[in-house]
């Protein structure tokens, strides 16, 4: 099995969300409660019920990419370039110094160049086919962030993508540590997403997950018994998994922790009969890493701020730690849930709590839902944290779980 | 309909700039025809954008290969051909 050195472990990161455009400011509003949710105010939307949205302010992502790069990319891209440029710098790694081959890019994304792609689908319909610009042909599609990443930093390793809505921002995780066992020392990872546009609003309304209300504070409540959908929002995490030897000979001497585990799962059809299957992944993953469920001090929860999933989360939980066994954690109430980007946040949040030894809370939460019998942390909570469970539910039926170790 | 089908230095400096995000100064393009796409940081999508555009402001058809036009002196032949008397205008 896998000794010290082919552990795969977090030596960069950079977080880009709605309540903080970079990592320190995120993890500060993370600990102290600001939100990022706000109406939305990006486009004209009278008409949609959907009125609240996690927006990233402060931060011009295309700007940041200059124009070159800006006429060809999606802000979903532009995001993930900015994070990715920051990730690389926090971990001290110039590309340039490595062998190309060696180097790889796997993120996640939900739903690509949602604005490129609608803006180009008017340019076709109001002006036709020829006002189409080329840069359609790479801007819009899932694969466009982890391309221009590869491009941008001459990593021609296994590259890839992974789309499998939320839980893809784990899988991702999971692919990028697979890699570094084999055929890479270094893979750039997460993913972000930027779904906040009137045709991406408008696909994701048709799941009827979205939260309708119009105040802030009161629309995104995961395990609270006014529970009423979720919001969603821009943003997510960039990080840089390196395999541990490649990472000492590099002079690491700090990394943020380890990918200690990875599993995922999918549901059964609904009216099988057979249970969600997100326990399975947790237990999975927590085999992976050789931990049991006593060992894991805090679980940072997909959080889906619907009665029905949010039952059956609590459930596997109470299930696998035992009623109020563990401190469960949602931090994403102050940013909405950022599909592929949102579980690389969450794994940013779970790194520092290790780090800095204490666990964020899950703001806006007030009485639970019966039945969700976890111990959810109200207040930062300090204390030594070890091991993170982390886990993550895709529309449909995806699940997946990472379990994070100080390293 | 423009009255000339050749676009000035200057309007081509202003198309590479908006279709392909590259800012090149067009006293540039006048003394250095000879320079390549590629120096200048645009790329083979970027170029089929300027194409494009051109097509759709002078109001012709450009048929070329792209591996054919790496200067902008390849361009402004290839512009010529498809506006001169032989080209089609669409």
């Amino acid at each position: 099995m896998s000794d010290d050195s082919q552990r795969a472990l977090i030596t960069g990161v950079a977080a880009v969300a709605p309540n903080g455009c970079d990592t320190n400011s995120y993890w500060a509003a993370t600990l102290s409660g600001l939100s990022g949710l706000r109406p939305i105010s990006r486009f004209e939307s009278d008409g949609y019920p959907v009125r609240v949205a996690g927006l990233i302010d402060g931060l011009n992502p295309a700007e940041l990419c200059g124009d070159r790069l800006a006429v060809q990319t999606d802000r979903w891209t532009q995001l993930a370039l900015a994070a990715g440029e920051r990730a690389l710098a926090d971990a001290e790694l110039v590309p340039a110094e490595l062998p190309p081959y060696d180097m790889a890019v796997v993120t996640a994304s939900s739903s690509g160049g949602n604005e490129f792609g609608q803006l180009e689908i008017e340019a076709l319909w109001s002006r036709g086919p020829r006002a189409v610009g080329p840069f359609q042909s790479i801007a819009w599609f899932y694969a466009a962030t982890t391309g221009q990443l590869s491009i941008r930093n001459g990593m021609k390793g296994p590259c890839g993508v992974v789309v499998c809505e939320q839980a893809g921002g784990l899988d991702a995780l999971g692919r990028a540590r697979r890699a570094l066992r084999r055929d890479a020392s270094v893979v750039v990872t997460g993913g972000t997403e930027a779904p906040i546009g009137p045709y991406a609003l408008t696909c994701q309304i048709a799941s009827d997950r979205l939260s309708r209300t119009a105040d802030p504070q009161r629309a995104y409540l995961p395990f609270d018994t006014d529970a009423c959908g979720y919001v969603p929002g821009e943003g997510g995490a960039i990080l840089i998994a390196e395999r541990a030897d490649s990472a000492l000979a590099r002079g690491v001497d700090q990394p943020y922790g380890e990918i200690a585990g990875y599993a995922s799962s999918f549901d059964p059809r609904p009216g099988s009969g057979r249970p969600p299957t997100l326990r399975q992944a947790a237990e999975a993953a927590l085999a992976d890493a050789r931990a049991a469920p006593h060992d894991v001090d805090v679980v940072f929860a997909d959080g889906a701020g619907l009665p029905g999933p949010d039952a059956a989360e609590a459930a596997a939980l109470a299930g696998l730690f035992g009623p109020f066994g563990v401190p469960v954690t949602v931090p994403k109430t102050l940013c909405g849930r950022l599909y592929a980007g949102g579980p690389p946040l969450d794994v940013v949040a779970a790194l520092l709590a290790i780090r800095d030894g204490v666990i964020p809370p899950t703001y806006g939460i007030g009485e639970l839902a019966p039945g969700c019998d976890i111990d959810l942390v109200r207040e930062a909570r300090t204390g030594r944290v070890q091991t993170a469970l982390v886990l993550a539910r895709g529309f449909d039926g995806f699940n997946a779980a990472v379990v994070l170790r100080a390293a | 309909m423009p009255a000339t089908t050749m676009p000035t230095r200057a309007e081509l400096s202003e198309m590479m700039k908006t279709v392909a995000g590259v800012e090149i100064d067009p006293g540039e393009l006048q003394q250095e025809p000879q320079v390549t796409f590629e120096e200048l940081g645009v790329d083979s999508l970027g170029l089929l954008g300027v194409l494009a555009a051109i097509e759709r402001q002078y109001g012709i058809e450009i048929h070329a290969d792209i591996d054919d036009c790496r200067t902008l002196a390849d361009l402004e032949a290839i512009i010529r051909q498809a506006a001169g008397p032989g080209g089609r205008r669409s």
